[in-house]
């Protein structure tokens, strides 16, 4: 053999070995080896020791030989009240015994406040957080760790999980700048500023800290639930806690519906006059922060009418599916203020529009016929059947002879706009034009919505890159479960069955990330928190795949499979009383869920997409 | 001056001068670095073997030294781009655990891409003027 012939496998084996040992070295010098928590019966004294303090007993003297454990950073203790945090403790854990003592001590001192959410969290690990390029920004796991900003003075300030939440300081970091909307990971340099403002002294590192976080509960068994990122985690789902979720979820569309146009509601923006808007009566209050107890602020031209029809349409599909009449009277109203809409627009067509512009869309007339038909079917009342016999001539009008939709009405020109495609409004259309037809029987609308799905399954599909991937196309499976029984096209179901194989690749489980609680929900990596529309969105698509499955006696298991994992993703999430101890006002976060799991907004649409997939679920698991 | 443009040293040369303008192409068109020090070594590289492939293309004194030697800068260079992508995607496994597919999947990418661009073709070079002793 050649001298370069020996050269090359011991090349080879080289670079093999250099990257295992690279990979190796990156791995362990950031990689968390936390010391091991008391046993089962040591986690239980402690909860126990922590509730009887908090009921007024005094504090046992051998508390640091009960709890000898030593940890490299602070037990914290701290409760909350109406998203405040009302009272603290931070004390070194080593041992763990000493901390306990001391913050026993400042509870008999500082009596807290009856009535509080009582959060305990332990460092169990203590990690430097290093330059790298800008990657620093994603070495925090958001929510599940804690922050430690060390400053010039050797001052070390530790931000909880719950401050990064209460300050906003989670996916703050604008790695694009001239992209500022992606926001991800934590902007290291806000955060020093911050604590250097707050100490008088400038901050020179951070670590990262592994906790071990509980939240006291007297009712539970071992006196403690675990916390996971300021959430519970329930113990699977129950048919009985689905429904609960959808009908609390249905509260809450209907809590946000204005009632009163005078009514004035607290605003985030500064703009705002007093803090406070007023709105149409009628409109959803469309954004709501959580943890400021506030809203963006809204007025029919910046409203977006869209998601009040889809809204509209989820609570009209609630009433359908449990009876309730609260969600058919807020049904009515919202559909009243798109009748209202519609009243300006189109006025001089030959149909029937709905916008706040010169350009109303096949997207707010579609979703707006979905709302009105499927109020019909659940109400029986016809006062919107002439309104909905407008929109549906007004699909027709903009679809074209291949089954394909003009997407954009311009009223200036009265001519449709030939070039301008959007996501999601040939899915919405076919949707809408289907459920019309079951609401009034119309033949047409049933052949229309047909050749919009041949086109959306067929033509539309195969731009997509060799037919890899696809759109978003979980309006176009709605679709398709509602024109059957009358149309049962087995090309509708091998589509919509591959497009549920395709999401489900993107649905996180248990095991595939740091994170437990994406479980369910649908992502990319685990460095961009996945938003839980999503989740909602996809299983109203998935139920109805499943129902179509089912139609055609084909088994659909992987289906189903993600229906749970999602609606588990869910209820885990949807904020309820008892659960959301940074809420600033239960009353009205009850029933809401977060945009995404690292800022707590909800829009009005993620509950709507959500409840729907909860109602419906429900329906199709367990009929 | 006559080029022998069948000599190793004519071909090689011609395909780093190749590669040094692909690289160039790269860093200043489509990827520039606007960080000091990597726009540096982003710039740097592709001008030595920029100019080390025009040498060994004119055929000028050493030049198969020249092609070794860079035969040698850009493996290594292609086996330290590899440890630290290798340590970057250890460290993102080290915090966030099992990265998913999509991002191992482009990991494995990146990494398939740095071999192709800056390591067969070096294997290559190192052949081909790899030192042999003279009878």
């Amino acid at each position: 053999m050649s001298p370069f012939g020996r050269f090359l496998p011991r090349l080879q084996a080289a670079t093999v070995a250099l990257c295992l040992a690279s990979f190796a070295l990156g791995h362990r010098l950031h990689h968390h080896d936390p010391v091991p928590l008391p046993d089962a019966a040591g986690r239980r004294e402690l909860a126990r020791t922590l509730l009887e303090a908090l009921a007024g007993s005094p504090a046992p003297q051998d508390l640091e030989t009960r709890f000898p454990g030593r940890y490299p950073g602070e037990l914290a203790l701290h409760g909350y009240r109406d998203g405040k945090q009302v009272w603290r403790c931070e004390a070194p854990a080593a041992p763990l015994g000493t901390a306990l003592a001391r913050c026993l001590t400042q509870l008999a001192a500082d009596p807290p406040p009856a009535g509080l959410a009582w959060r305990l969290d332990l460092v169990r690990s203590v990690l430097p957080i290093r330059r790298f390029f800008g990657l620093e920004a994603l070495f925090l796991l958001p929510g599940l760790e804690a922050l430690r900003v060390r400053l010039e003075n050797g001052q070390r300030i530790t931000y909880l999980p719950e401050d990064l939440f209460l300050a906003g300081l989670l996916d703050r970091h604008t790695p694009l700048s001239f992209v500022p909307e992606l926001r991800v990971g934590v902007d290291l340099r806000q955060i020093g500023r911050l604590a250097g403002e707050a100490a008088g002294h400038p901050a020179t590192g951070f670590d990262r800290m592994q906790l071990w976080s509980i939240l006291l509960d007297p009712a539970h068994p071992d006196g403690y639930r675990p916390v996971t990122r300021c959430h519970l985690t329930p113990e699977g789902i129950t048919p009985a806690s689905v429904l609960d979720a959808a009908l609390a979820g249905g509260r809450y569309m209907v809590r946000a519906l204005v009632r009163d146009p005078n009514e004035r509601f607290p605003c985030r923006q500064r703009q705002c006059r007093n803090g406070s808007f007023t709105t149409e009566a009628g409109q959803f209050l469309y954004n709501y922060d959580l943890v400021t107890g506030r809203y963006d602020f809204q007025n029919r031209r910046v409203y977006n009418v869209v998601r009040h029809a889809g809204t509209s349409y989820a609570l009209a599909n609630l009433h359908r599916l449990t009876g309730d009449p609260s969600f058919a009277d807020a049904a009515a109203r919202a559909i009243a203020y798109l009748v209202g809409l519609a009243g300006d627009s189109c006025r001089d067509e030959p149909f029937r529009c709905v916008a706040n512009d010169l350009e109303p869309c096949v997207g707010s007339a579609s979703l707006t016929l979905l709302a009105v038909s499927e109020y019909r079917l659940a109400t029986g009342d016809p006062r919107y059947d002439d309104f909905a016999r407008g929109l549906a001539a007004f699909l027709l009008f903009m679809q074209r002879p291949d089954g394909s939709f003009r997407h954009i009405y311009d009223l200036r020109t009265r001519k449709p706009d030939e070039h301008q495609v959007l996501l999601f409004y040939s899915g919405e259309a076919a949707f809408a034009l289907a459920k019309a037809y079951r609401a009034y029987g119309e033949r047409a609308w049933l052949e229309a919505a047909d050749r919009a799905l041949d086109h959306l399954t067929g033509p539309a599909a195969s731009p997509l890159p060799f037919r890899f991937g696809f759109g978003e196309e979980h309006w176009t499976c709605q679709a398709a479960r509602e024109v059957a029984p009358e149309v049962m096209k087995r090309r509708y179901l091998d589509f919509c069955l591959d497009f549920s194989r395709f999401i489900e690749r993107q649905q996180f489980t248990k095991t595939d990330t740091a994170f437990p609680d994406f479980s369910g929900s649908y992502g990319f990596s685990p460095f961009l928190p996945p938003h839980t529309n999503g989740a909602g969105s996809r299983t109203e698509a998935n139920v109805s795949i499943l129902e179509l499955a089912r139609l055609h006696r084909v088994p659909a298991g992987h289906v189903e499979r993600q229906i749970r994992r999602a609606l588990e993703h869910i209820v885990t999430h949807q904020k309820r009383p008892g659960t959301c101890w940074l809420c600033a006002d239960m009353t009205r976060a009850d029933g809401a869920v977060p945009n995404n799991l690292t800022t707590w907004e909800v829009r009005i649409d993620t509950v709507q997409h959500v409840t729907s997939g909860l109602v419906r679920a429900h329906r199709a698991l367990w009929p | 001056m006559r080029l022998d443009v069948r000599s190793p040293c004519f071909i090689f040369g011609a395909l780093d001068v190749a590669f040094a303008l692909l690289y160039l192409f790269i860093f200043t068109v489509l990827m520039p670095s606007h960080e000091p020090w990597t726009r540096f070594f982003t710039l740097f590289f592709p001008g030595v073997l920029l100019a080390g492939g025009g040498w060994m293309a004119v055929q000028g004194p050493g030049a198969r030294r020249v092609g070794l030697g860079l035969a040698i800068l850009y493996l290594t260079l292609c086996l330290l781009l590899l440890a630290a992508l290798s340590y970057t995607i250890g460290m993102f496994h080290g915090i966030y655990g099992p990265l998913g597919t999509g991002i191992s999947v482009i990991s494995a990418i990146l990494m398939t891409m740095t071999v192709f661009l800056v390591g067969v073709w070096p294997v290559f070079q190192l052949r081909a003027f790899w030192p042999v002793k003279k009878p």
